[in-house]
């Protein structure tokens, strides 16, 4: 097998648990909602009644028709929420505390020696670990994606008397989900990537000081009417960008007179050139980090 | 196979030297010691060999230089740190996997070998391994590589006596073919002292001495007189005197001629020897 490949699959090997972590929490966050809606159903089981009943008695009093207007569209956005901002945050926090100690944990740990001294680049590594942390995250956020859809898609049915209009506007919640993840992967993690090559112990705490203090001093010049690198404004602005694919599609289901028009949002509304920008940058912060990573001293 | 030569290397950790002007050259096929008290520059001096610590000066191997972090050298040179560097989050046979497929290297027949001598369970994490066990994995990972060069710091660091004889007296002999070379770093000089056929000694970054074993025993000669014989000893210029139940005991360097008097000479444990040039004298 190629170097490389071989690498990569030990870095997958070796971090194979923090992948599972997020299925782990989302399987715990299913099964609590499934015994909350058995709890509530029991409570309204009639006399001599069946669950079944009871479960039938819960979907009536919050069932509503598609066309109806205020309390569709809330449990839409509800179900937009779990297929795609959980799966972003997912992304997000898996990529940025993955990242967080990619490049120092075998350093902190006394390993880095066995490593260096195999005959593969620092890059080829490097790329091993990235594409481990941020797209590994990015992966696992899919896997989460795919069964809270599946999971709300279930559940909303139940609700909606259209059954395949649920399955394809949460499926477009998805989508939005995942390029949202992608792009915000992406930037978060390089950062944390960065960090685990800059600082060696807590980097992703230490990242989060400086950028307070970063925060801080930017609100200090712009009292002063100084505007110098704004990297704070940057970030948080970036947020917001990143996330426009989601708000969009909510958007447009608050907007719409006819909920039937949301099943065909075009997919280029999910991109904008800001996400460009951000591909560039996060692809800079890797070079960086890497550069940071292969200078860093092993001292004897 | 290669040499290695290191000219003029210098290293320091902010204000400590580490290493100061070092020069010395390697021909191949040779069994090295390299001793030095700790914190003398030895594990240091490793590294730099390695391309794994920035230095001034410069370090070749087949005439071409070793740069910072140069991972192809590795092709060429193995390497067993002083620390417990193995990750104990693989598998004993994902180490294994891991190794053999990076490194082009590796020897299956040596490894098959190695392998069934050493009692390593394939399926144990390396976390489960008793410091020891992961020590024996450390030496199997690298003495299956068929590589020129082979740097050994303080490679049984952790192992019983039994292994560490039969590691220095037979486990290195498999890798060991009379044209790779070994440089090994330890403190149990008594251990390695019979396979060895050259000494560096390395003390506050320099080397003091780097000699054959044969030429080391044809220029340091330990002798003993009787205890009232002390200054014709100390006449001689001695490196260390000692003075034990009613003899004294010195190593000196050079021809001996203490006249009629009686006395009798050996040649130096390398131990004694070191202590004798870093300073261990009683006097």
């Amino acid at each position: 097998m190629n170097k490389f490949l071989l690498f990569l699959k030990h870095e997958f090997k070796v971090n194979k648990t923090a992948f599972m972590i997020p299925f782990i929490i989302q399987g715990i966050n299913i099964a609590l909602s499934l015994i909350i809606l058995l709890l509530v159903a029991s409570k309204l089981i009639p006399a001599n009644g069946t669950l079944d009943e009871g479960l039938n008695q819960l979907f009536s009093e919050i069932n509503v028709g598609i066309d109806s207007e205020l309390s569709g569209v809330v449990l839409m956005i509800i179900g937009y929420i779990m297929t795609s901002i959980s799966v972003t945050i997912y992304g997000v926090l898996v990529g940025m505390i993955r990242a967080g100690s990619v490049l120092n944990y075998e350093i902190r740990m006394g390993y880095e020696l066995f490593y260096r001294s195999l005959p593969i680049s620092i890059w080829s590594r490097s790329v091993a670990k990235y594409l481990n942390s941020i797209v590994g995250a990015f992966l696992a956020a899919i896997g989460v994606a795919i069964v809270n859809y599946i999971f709300a898609s279930c559940m909303f049915s139940t609700v909606f008397a259209d059954n395949g209009l649920v399955w394809t506007m949460l499926f477009q919640g998805m989508l939005a989900g995942f390029i949202s993840t992608i792009f915000a992967a992406f930037l978060f993690g390089s950062i944390g990537f960065l960090l685990s090559a800059v600082f060696t112990k807590m980097a992703l705490l230490k990242g989060a000081f400086i950028l307070l203090i970063t925060g801080f001093v930017e609100l200090l010049l712009k009292a002063f009417g100084i505007k110098f690198l704004p990297l704070f404004s940057y970030l948080t602005g970036s947020i917001a960008k990143l996330l426009r694919p989601t708000s969009m599609v909510m958007t447009s289901i608050e907007n719409t007179k006819d909920i039937q028009n949301l099943t065909h949002i075009p997919l280029t509304n999910f991109f904008h050139t800001e996400q460009i920008w951000i591909v560039l940058i996060s692809c800079g912060l890797f070079a960086l980090s890497t550069i940071i990573y292969k200078y860093k001293t092993l001292d004897a | 196979m290669s040499t290695l030569e290191v000219k003029g290397v210098t290293k320091h950790y902010k204000k400590l030297c580490a290493l100061d002007n070092v020069s010395f050259e390697i021909p191949q096929g040779r069994i090295i010691g390299l001793f030095g008290r700790n914190g003398a520059g030895k594990s240091t001096l490793m590294r730099c060999m390695l391309g794994l610590l920035r230095h001034e000066g410069s370090i070749l191997l087949d005439g071409e230089e070793i740069t910072y972090s140069k991972n192809s050298i590795f092709k060429k040179i193995a390497f067993i740190p002083d620390v417990s560097a193995m990750d104990v989050r693989l598998r004993v046979k994902d180490a294994i996997e891991l190794v053999r497929g990076i490194n082009p290297s590796w020897n299956e027949e040596r490894f098959d070998t190695l392998f069934a001598r050493s009692n390593l369970p394939l399926k144990n994490k390396v976390s489960t391994l008793s410091k020891g066990m992961k020590t024996k994995l450390y030496l199997l990972l690298t003495l299956c590589l068929d590589v020129d060069i082979l740097l050994l710091d303080e490679p049984t660091l952790g192992l019983d006596i039994q292994f560490r004889k039969e590691f220095f007296n037979s486990i290195l002999g498999e890798f060991y073919d009379g044209k790779r070379t070994i440089i090994i770093s330890t403190h149990q000089v008594e251990e390695v002292e019979n396979i060895l056929q050259d000494i560096i000694f390395i003390d506050k970054g320099k080397i003091i001495l780097y000699d054959s074993i044969e030429e080391i025993n044809s220029t340091y000669r330990q002798i003993t007189v009787p205890q009232n014989s002390k200054e014709a000893i100390l006449a001689l210029n001695p490196l260390s005197v000692f003075e034990g139940l009613g003899n004294i005991t010195a190593i000196v360097k050079g021809e001996i001629d203490l006249g009629d008097l009686l006395y009798t000479y050996t040649n130096p444990r390398i131990a004694d020897l070191f202590m004798a040039m870093v300073g261990g004298s009683n006097e």
